[in-house]
């Protein structure tokens, strides 16, 4: 359907803009006189800074005095002589026009002329720059996204010099109409991963969209799995290092969560601190991270299999320790296990959204005392709670990854307790053929391991120096050719 | 021009590889394959040096069937008659009951009977065949990472056994050599990996590529190595045991050895029943089968064989040389050039 084209009487739009919003207590209509033509000043209270509005709009209107002219040769002499904005644009239908209106836009219109003028004079509160809380580091910038897509896109300029870094404004959410910015390096990002990614956007028919998390859905779209192609970023350093590297960065203004795609599975156990940090530093949390993945994974699935089912692989040592601790408890291991996971997340979830204060003494009450407490009452057995902590710990060596990794811990769990060792090597299989069969954007998740690129090993479970590193510049579009071009002999 | 900044990425190259699956993927497929049969059941020989010989005599005429099956391949002809299709499916579903059912049958043993078999079975033919539904590609990838994991362990074993492996063990008694060719009979049967690098060559980026016939040697070589450190360990004890690696992880006397015989163990047989399954499916759909019907007519059967051969009794040893031959047979005329492919010189041009 084609987009309702503006009135150009200034009675049916003020009739029409009134009706659309029926009435709303932070509408503003100001109606003025310009040379004998009307004209109405439309924005909304809040949005708008009164300041930029009275001195750069009201204030020149009234006291300017130009000659009577037609009512077109006014609106253009306004536009190109008269009324200035750092961002102004013109609008020519009605959608346009209430989009840029609730973006925080006056908008300026003239009877006679069939266009509005839009001049930026947002003042609304935004938070102010800050470390982002999810994302820290040791070294390096402490800066972190905002909810505010202008100073986002302006963080990223500051750091990416470049001509041809892209920024693309889509307006998505049927009632939310959010601004959503695409950021790209239009000579290194394939074309094909932004017309994919901007395609995916435009296809999404959500009424509303606050975070990007609401459109991770539709561009990791692909096999069932817990996994996603997608990942997410609060650092503008980290964003324009991905960029770099061909990838596509997705803004949704109100969320500092800037979403990055496409992300592959080993991307999860890099942080931007590896690239600061010495070489064999780097290399060895890197492996840490890693262990850290599957010993929180598949840790607890693997005690409560041995414990249940081959109680003959516990080292003789440690063998009075377990078993007992098992038999004392009225649990089985599963059970316990089950139990204890379920208590620490719950007691996650509440800390999570409380004040600081109250989450404090409910990390006492819960660890300390419930902990203390049910150990007392013989309702787990030790053991139980250092393999629980231990993972616990481990889950958080990798944040990124932390969803599916604790819906797969439940899995192993189950799968431990019912199918012992057998089950486990069975689940573990299942979930790497699971996690192969994903694509991000067309890029296979697993890669640089399958398929396999020697090149990558450079920078993937270790990071050479950067005298090495620095060697090439990287560029997706030339690794594409260069695919290409072995693929071309190969059909040769 | 300066470095990538740091991100995780620096100079790593994102391909994009949708269509196909790479020639490594379906050696370490192979490869992981082919461990199985050394893995699951007992030679006659567990005797080092000779056994390496058999199995060299027997992986002969494997890779000679794998030039063939390449060659084939090559000729990027994608699909068989529908008879021979639906003649290679049951084939390939035949593989699978008796591959599930030995599997099945040493996870008895190691586990001492502490789970149902037919909760075993289901888990298995559940997750083979979700991961059978993946694909080829998929399947590939993950056979690629686990042969970096299944080395591992093995190396792992290998470190483990080896205070205990002396060369006194590896004496040639002298009616071994009568039963050499016993030997290589054994080893025969048992090879259906022709069978799937036939139909994953197919559909691979570089279907001449010679790693689609190393997978032969490799695998004679990781089989041979762990033939001659069970004789090193076991010796003739070897030769008595039902699983000579299953008590070669016990004869360790670390508690984490058996944990990796089990990792060893379902690793080959998840990724020698899943390329089954694919095949099985692949095959299915030729014959004109709808895919996903195909997909669970070839579960379905595949349950139904296991439990045939359960119930009647049979033992793998017998099936083997039927579906051997029967094997040989579909190999042939699968070879045999595409009818009104034309001469040499016509295909060429």
């Amino acid at each position: 359907m084609m987009p309702e084209k503006l009135d150009s009487s200034i009675v049916l739009l003020r009739e029409r803009i009134e009706q659309g919003m029926r009435g709303s207590a932070d509408l503003i209509l100001d109606e003025f006189e310009l040379a004998g033509v009307k004209g109405l000043a439309f924005m909304f209270d809040g949005l708008v800074s009164n300041t930029q509005v009275s001195d750069f709009l009201l204030r020149p209107i009234n006291r300017m005095a130009p000659p009577e002219a037609a009512p077109e040769k006014l609106w253009e002499y306004l536009r190109s002589q008269f009324l200035f904005s750092s961002e102004q644009g013109v609008v020519e239908t009605y959608e346009d026009l209430f989009t840029k209106a609730m973006s925080g836009f006056a908008m300026v219109m003239l009877d006679g002329v069939p266009r509005a003028l839009s001049l930026g004079y947002q003042g609304f509160e935004t938070r102010g720059v800050g470390e982002p809380a999810m994302e820290k580091n040791l070294r390096g910038s402490r800066e972190g996204f905002t909810e505010s897509n202008n100073t986002n896109t302006a963080m990223v300029r500051r750091r990416l010099k470049s001509p041809n870094l892209t920024v693309e404004t889509l307006y998505l959410g049927r009632q939310s109409r959010t601004n959503v910015r695409l950021c790209y390096l239009s000579d290194v990002a394939a074309p094909e991963t932004v017309e994919a990614v901007r395609q995916k956007l435009r296809e999404t028919s959500l009424p509303l969209v606050l975070d990007s998390g609401f459109l991770q859905a539709f561009i990791g779209k692909g096999a069932a799995s817990l996994f996603s192609g997608t990942g997410t970023t609060q650092r503008p350093d980290t964003l324009c290092a991905k960029l770099t590297e061909g990838r596509v960065g997705v803004m949704v203004d109100g969320s500092p969560n800037v979403m990055i795609a496409p992300y592959l599975f080993t991307e999860h156990f890099h942080t931007l601190d590896d690239y600061t940090q010495r070489p064999y530093f780097t290399a060895f949390v890197r492996l840490l991270r890693l262990a850290a993945f599957f010993l929180t994974v598949l840790l607890p699935g693997y005690y409560v299999a041995v414990v249940t089912f081959h109680p003959e692989r516990i080292p003789r040592m440690l063998l009075p320790a377990f078993l007992g601790s098992v038999s004392a408890t009225p649990l089985s291991a599963m059970g316990e296990a089950l139990v204890l996971f379920l208590l620490y997340e719950l007691l996650r979830e509440a800390g999570l959204r409380l004040p600081d204060a109250i989450g404090n003494t409910l990390s006492v009450v819960g660890g300390i005392i419930i902990g203390d407490a049910i150990v007392t009452a013989g309702l787990v057995g030790l053991p139980m709670i250092i393999i629980i902590a231990l993972t616990a710990v481990s889950a958080f060596a990798v944040p990124s990854l932390y969803e599916p990794v604790t819906i797969l811990r439940f899995l192993f769990i189950f799968i431990g307790g019912i199918l012992g060792l057998y089950g486990m090597v069975l689940g573990f299989l299942a979930l790497v053929v699971n996690l192969c069969s994903l694509h991000a954007l067309g890029t296979p998740l697993t890669a640089p391991i399958a398929p396999w690129q020697p090149r990558a090993l450079r920078d993937l479970f270790w990071r050479s120096g950067w005298q090495r590193l620095g060697q090439e510049d990287y560029n997706v579009s030339s690794a594409r050719q260069r695919e290409r071009g072995q693929t071309d002999d190969q059909d040769a | 021009m300066c470095p990538p900044p740091a991100s995780g990425k620096g100079g790593r190259p994102m391909t994009r590889t949708r269509e196909i699956s790479g020639s490594g993927q379906i050696f370490a497929l192979l490869v992981l394959s082919q461990c199985f049969w050394l893995l699951c059941c007992r030679p006659p020989l567990v005797n080092g040096l000779l056994s390496m010989a058999a199995s060299a005599v027997a992986y002969g005429a494997v890779f000679l069937l794998a030039v063939f099956c390449r060659r084939r391949a090559a000729q990027g002809e994608e699909t068989f008659p529908p008879v021979l299709a639906a003649w290679g499916a049951l084939l390939a579903v035949g593989y699978f009951a008796v591959t599930a059912g030995q599997l099945l049958s040493a996870a008895r043993v190691l586990f001492e009977g502490a789970f149902s078999p037919l909760l075993l079975l289901l888990a298995l033919l559940g997750a083979v065949w979700a991961a059978a539904a993946a694909g080829q590609e998929a399947l590939g990838r993950a056979a690629f990472i686990s042969l970096f994991l299944f080395l591992a362990a093995a190396l792992l074993l290998a470190l483990g056994v080896l205070p205990q492996a002396t060369a006194l063990n590896l004496r040639l008694p002298e009616e071994d050599l009568s039963r050499l060719g016993e030997e290589i009979l054994f080893i025969l049967p048992r090879q259906m990996e022709p069978l799937l690098l036939l139909l994953f060559a197919q559909r691979c980026g570089r279907p001449r590529s010679a790693a689609l016939l190393l997978w032969v040697p490799a695998g004679w070589l990781l089989g041979g190595l762990l033939l001659l450190l069970a004789a090193l360990v076991l010796g003739h004890y070897g030769s008595l045991q039902p699983y000579p690696m299953m008590q070669l992880a016990r004869s360790a006397g670390l508690s984490g050895m058996v944990p990796v015989y089990c990792f060893l163990l379902i690793t080959a047989a998840f990724f020698r029943l899943t390329g089954l399954a694919v095949a099985a499916a692949r095959l299915g759909g030729m014959a004109g089968c709808h895919p996903k019907c195909s997909l669970w007519a070839g579960a379905a059967l595949s349950l139904g064989g296991v439990v045939l051969l359960h119930y009647t009794g049979w033992p793998d040893a017998a099936v083997h040389p039927i579906l051997a031959v029967t094997g040989l047979l579909w190999l042939i005329f699968a070879l045999l050039p595409p009818r009104g492919a034309g001469n040499k010189r016509d295909r060429r041009r």
